[in-house]
């Protein structure tokens, strides 16, 4: 059976966005709202100072909380694992977005309907990568399935001590990361959405 | 469950605002006050118990109404509400069965006040006791409303307890506290039907007024147990101890001691205790109890957010 899933190397991501502008181009993403984003985090002090980029998008959890949550049953789950939410049957309760711990879900206005990372299914279905894996100029994201041996993220996912974000959800992500640094306990209290509140209005237009 | 969830916020707002808030608050009275007249209309000579529970049940349908107003007003597209009673292939959403169990009430207590008017009408206006005309479908119904309201009284607790904002709701006592503020709405209303209905008939509102006295008073006394034990519960890992640090001292503070342990825990209790003699001292107490029971559930949902 397939697991499809997404292997970040932290050691070679260069914070650049050419993810999330890809994917902000490929679904219309509104402003303020993001799939796919950039975490960049200051750690140490001076003079053993670093900062590490991470990129965050939806988990396409295992046991995920707001496949399980949603009382219209919109959410749903791909034949490859991927959990993606139906326009037509949402009527926007938040509860989603309630329960998802990774903040990854974004109220979309003019698709009238809660939006997320889908790992792009619809350029994955024609054999293609998602955009972001595309964009990437480091080739820090792997996509693939995970089940299958001979895929480069089943290779690398092996070779490599993998870890995900949030371990103590138990959500069963299909996001790993390669993370030497422990990078991701920097980010342990933080979700997908950025907090926009201190920036002065137009700052993001 | 521990709810340690209270260190996570994954987004800058949370999802749910003002107007489930006050949903959760809300939908406690229609079940409390179900409740409460199911347990009043078998005290033997209590004649109040039986205007408490038409009356009571007009108030329970207007306050079920408007809790599925603010329900469907917080929706993004309210025009498909529908979709929360039709769809059933995910049954394990709170949210989910408890949309189903209001219709569910509302359907069932539009036949048991329609069955209580009817009765009234053939009676030339006169309160009829409950059990008049009792046929197998009048037996069933209400304790097919009983089960609906004690579903409604606790399923905040699971449907919060699932939501990262509202991290007291997966605490050991959350279902218990959302149960007795339920049965403290219920019997707050009570004794104030009874009060307005006072000059009708004064024995039976005397004798209604006596019983709903040591009911609230008991259930007063489960209710500080209740939350003198989640707070111990709450004293043990860091993330606990911050939630229950926000509840008694940080930004709930004022709430909980202003609004929960004095007007509705304290006023009430001595008003109840040592002033019972005087109507006055009933109104007092019934709306200093419905005023802790709001700000306990309110403070549920909204702390560690």
């Amino acid at each position: 059976m397939t697991r499809l899933a997404m292997l970040i190397d932290l050691n070679t991501c260069i914070g650049c966005h050419a993810c999330s502008v890809a994917c902000k181009a490929e679904f219309d993403v509104p402003l303020g709202a993001f799939r796919d984003t950039v975490k960049y985090v200051e750690a140490g002090s001076f003079p053993a100072v670093t900062r590490h980029f991470i990129p965050v998008l939806c988990n396409q959890c295992e046991d995920a909380p707001c496949l399980n949550a949603c009382p219209t049953g919109a959410v749903v789950r791909m034949d490859g694992g991927e959990v993606m939410i139906d326009e037509g049957d949402c009527n926007l309760n938040k509860f989603c977005m309630a329960a998802c711990p990774y903040g990854a879900i974004y109220i979309d206005d003019d698709k009238g309907a809660a939006q997320k990372c889908t790992f792009c299914h619809h350029r994955t279905a024609e054999g293609r990568q998602p955009a972001c894996v595309d964009a990437c100029p480091t080739n820090c994201r792997i996509f693939g399935d995970l089940d299958d041996p001979q895929t480069e993220i089943a290779q690398k996912a092996a070779a490599h001590e993998t870890r995900v974000w949030k371990e103590d959800q138990e959500t069963g992500p299909r996001v790993l990361y390669i993370d030497p640094r422990n990078a991701l306990s920097h980010i342990a209290d933080d979700g997908v959405q950025v907090d926009a509140s201190a920036e002065l209005p137009g700052a993001g237009a | 469950m521990s709810p340690t969830a209270a260190a996570h916020a994954p987004l800058p707002e949370p999802a749910w605002g003002t107007l489930l808030a006050v949903y959760f608050v809300l939908i406690g009275l229609p079940s409390g006050i179900t409740l409460v007249s199911w347990w009043l209309r078998d005290r033997q000579g209590v004649t109040a118990a039986i205007l408490v529970e038409r009356q009571g049940s007009w108030i329970a349908m207007a306050a079920l109404i408007g809790a599925s107003i603010l329900l469907v007003a917080d929706l993004g597209r309210p025009e498909r509400f529908f979709l929360m009673l039709t769809r059933f292939d995910n049954l394990g959403s709170p949210i989910a069965v408890g949309a189903k169990l209001i219709a569910l009430k509302t359907f069932l207590l539009a036949i048991v006040l329609y069955a209580m008017e009817r009765r009234r009408r053939t009676a030339g206006s006169a309160e009829v006791p409950a059990g008049t005309g009792v046929t197998g479908v009048t037996y069933v119904l209400p304790w097919l409303l009983v089960a609906a309201s004690f579903g409604l009284a606790i399923y905040p607790a699971s449907v919060l307890s699932r939501s990262w904002a509202s991290p007291l709701a997966g605490s050991s006592g959350a279902a218990l506290i959302f149960l007795l503020t339920a049965l403290l709405m219920g019997l707050a209303a009570a004794i104030l039907i009874a009060v307005a209905a006072g000059g009708a008939d004064p024995d039976g509102t005397g004798r209604m007024l006596r019983l709903g006295r040591r009911a609230l008073l008991g259930v007063l006394g489960l209710f500080g147990l209740t939350l003198a034990f989640e707070g111990l519960s709450l004293g043990g890992s860091p993330p606990d101890r911050h939630l229950l640090d926000e509840v008694l001292a940080e930004g709930s503070g004022a709430t909980f001691w202003g609004l929960v342990v004095l007007i509705g825990i304290v006023v009430p209790a001595v008003g109840l205790a040592f002033a019972h003699r005087r109507r006055a001292a009933f109104v007092v107490s019934a709306a200093g109890v419905l005023i802790g029971a709001a700000a306990t559930r309110y403070l549920i949902f909204a702390v560690g957010r």
